[in-house]
C-alpha cells in the first residue's frame, strides 16, 4: 500500500477532480514540483502548465490549468485553478469556435471595455489548448 | 342579476391564468434543483479560496495589498445590484432595488456619491428613472450566471478601487436561505475584509432597519458569529499546520494574486445565490397566484350556478304565473 496524498482540483464553478495520489507534479511560480506524502507544506502560485496525478495503479491522469494556487500540508494537495480542463476532454474545434467567438467579441468591444480583458484571456486559454492537441 | 354568458368568460379566463402560473411554478421548481446544484458546485473553491487566503493574511501581516487597504475618506461608492431579468417573482426584484436605492440615498445624504453595477435587466428602468449613475449592465444571465460576468466585474471594481475612483464596493442580493425564503443581504466587497457587515432583511418584511439600536444589535451579533467562526477555523488551522507553510514565490506576492481571485469569487458567489432566490421566489409567488386563482374559481363556479338557478327559478314562476292567470 502505497503512502497517498487525497488530491483536490477545484476551480470557480466545480469540483474537478477529487482523489488519492501517489504523486502530484505541478508547475509552481519558481518551476515545476512533485509532491508525495509529508512533503514540507507549501503554498504556491501556479504557472499555466500541466498537472500530472499518479494514482496507486501507475495511472497518470493529466489537468491543464491556466495558473491559480497550490496548496499541500503533506497529506492533502487543493489545487484552485481559474481554469482547467481535463487533457483528455481537449476539444480542438470547440476551443477554435470559443476562439473565433471571442475574437467577434472583441471587434465589437471599445478599447477600454473590461471585457476585452477577460476575451483575450480566454482566446490565449483557448489557442493554448489547441497546440496542446 | 350578472350575466351567466359574462361569468362563464370569466371563468374560462382565470382557469388559462391558473394553467400558466401552475406551469411556471413546476418550472421554477425544476430549476431551483440545478441552480442550487451550482452552487453545491462552486462551493469547494469558494471554501478552499477563504482558506488559503486566511492562511496567507496570517502570515503575510505587513502586506499592504492596495485591496486590503481601506480608504480613508469615503468619497464614491460602486453599488452591485443582483436581480434578475425576469418579474413574476413577488417581491424579489423590488426588495434588493429598494434597499439598495435607500442605501444611496442615506450615502447621498453624506455627501457620499454612488455608481452602481445592474446585473438583471429589471434594475436598469429602476436606476434610470431615479438619474443614478449605472456604470456597468449585464442582461439575459441572471438565471444562468457565468463566471465571465463576475469576473468582468471583479476587473472593473478592483481597477475603479486601486486607482483611487472608488473608495467601496457594496453588493446587495437575495441570498436563498432556503428554497423557499430569500433575504436582501448586503456585503462589503472592496475593501477585502471578510466580514458581512449587514443582513438587510427578509422577503416581506421592511428591508432596512428601521432605528439604530435594532441594527446596533444585529451588528454586534454577527460580529460575535463571525468572530467564534474565524476562532475556530483558526484553531482547526494551527491543528492542521504543525509545520509552517513555505511559500513561492513569496507570501506578499501570493496573497497579492490571491485578492483578485476572491473578489471574482465573492461576486460569483453572489450572483449564483441570487440566481437559486430567483427560482425559488417564483415558484413561491407563482404557488400563491395559482392557489388564489383556484380561490377565485371557486367563488365565480359558485356565482354562475347561483345566477342559473335564479334563471330557472324566475322561468318557472313566470310559467305557473302564466298557467294561473289562464286558469283565471
Amino acid at each position: 500500500m502505497a503512502d497517498t496524498l487525497v488530491c483536490d482540483i477545484v476551480t470557480p464553478d466545480t469540483l474537478l477532480f477529487s482523489g488519492e495520489a501517489v504523486l502530484v507534479s505541478a508547475p509552481a511560480a519558481e518551476g515545476d514540483i512533485g509532491l508525495m506524502q509529508q512533503c514540507s507544506p507549501l503554498m504556491s502560485t501556479l504557472r499555466r502548465g500541466a498537472i500530472r496525478i499518479k494514482d496507486e495503479h501507475d495511472q497518470v491522469t493529466t489537468f491543464v490549468v491556466d495558473g491559480g494556487y497550490l496548496e499541500v500540508d503533506g497529506f492533502k494537495v487543493v489545487v484552485l485553478a481559474s481554469r482547467a480542463i481535463n487533457l483528455d476532454r481537449i476539444d480542438k474545434d470547440f476551443a477554435k469556435s470559443r476562439i473565433e467567438q471571442n475574437e467577434k467579441r472583441i471587434a465589437e468591444l471599445e478599447k477600454d471595455d473590461p471585457a476585452r480583458a477577460f476575451a483575450e484571456a480566454q482566446i490565449s486559454w483557448q489557442q493554448y489548448l489547441v497546440s496542446l492537441r | 342579476m350578472p350575466n351567466l354568458k359574462d361569468i362563464k368568460k370569466r371563468i374560462g379566463s382565470v382557469e388559462s391564468t391558473k394553467q400558466i402560473t401552475r406551469t411556471m411554478e413546476m418550472v421554477a421548481t425544476a430549476k431551483i434543483r440545478r441552480a442550487t446544484d451550482r452552487i453545491v458546485a462552486a462551493t469547494p473553491y469558494a471554501a478552499a479560496m477563504l482558506e488559503v487566503l486566511e492562511a496567507v493574511a496570517s502570515k503575510a501581516s505587513g502586506v499592504d495589498s492596495p485591496l486590503l487597504h481601506t480608504h480613508e475618506h469615503i468619497k464614491r461608492i460602486v453599488v452591485i445590484c443582483v436581480v434578475s431579468d425576469r418579474g413574476l417573482a413577488g417581491g424579489f426584484n423590488y426588495n434588493v432595488l429598494r434597499a439598495a436605492d435607500r442605501f444611496i440615498q442615506e450615502k447621498a445624504a453624506e455627501n457620499i456619491a454612488c455608481d452602481v453595477i445592474v446585473c438583471g435587466k429589471k434594475g436598469l428602468p429602476y436606476f434610470k428613472y431615479r438619474n443614478i449613475p449605472v456604470a456597468l449592465s449585464f442582461r439575459d444571465q441572471s438565471a444562468d450566471p457565468e463566471l465571465a460576468q463576475a469576473r468582468e466585474i471583479a476587473s472593473y471594481i478592483i481597477e475603479a478601487y486601486t486607482t483611487g475612483h472608488v473608495d467601496q464596493v457594496v453588493v446587495f442580493y437575495n441570498h436563498a436561505k432556503n428554497v423557499a425564503d430569500q433575504v436582501v443581504t448586503a456585503e462589503q466587497i472592496l475593501p477585502v475584509d471578510g466580514y458581512v457587515f449587514a443582513e438587510v432583511g427578509t422577503d416581506d418584511e421592511d428591508v432596512v432597519y428601521r432605528d439604530e439600536s435594532a441594527k446596533a444589535a444585529a451588528a454586534s451579533q454577527k460580529r460575535a458569529l463571525s468572530e467564534a467562526r474565524e476562532s475556530s477555523r483558526e484553531v482547526m488551522f494551527a491543528e492542521r499546520m504543525s509545520g509552517d507553510f513555505d511559500y513561492e514565490p513569496s507570501a506578499a506576492a501570493v496573497l497579492e494574486s490571491l485578492m483578485p481571485s476572491y473578489v471574482e469569487t465573492r461576486v460569483f458567489h453572489a450572483l449564483l445565490d441570487s440566481a437559486a432566490g430567483e427560482q425559488g421566489a417564483r415558484r413561491k409567488a407563482m404557488k400563491s397566484a395559482t392557489d388564489n386563482a383556484t380561490e377565485i374559481l371557486t367563488t365565480l363556479t359558485r356565482v354562475y350556478n347561483r345566477a342559473r338557478q335564479g334563471a330557472i327559478t324566475t322561468e318557472i314562476t313566470e310559467i305557473v304565473g302564466g298557467a294561473a292567470a289562464l286558469e283565471n
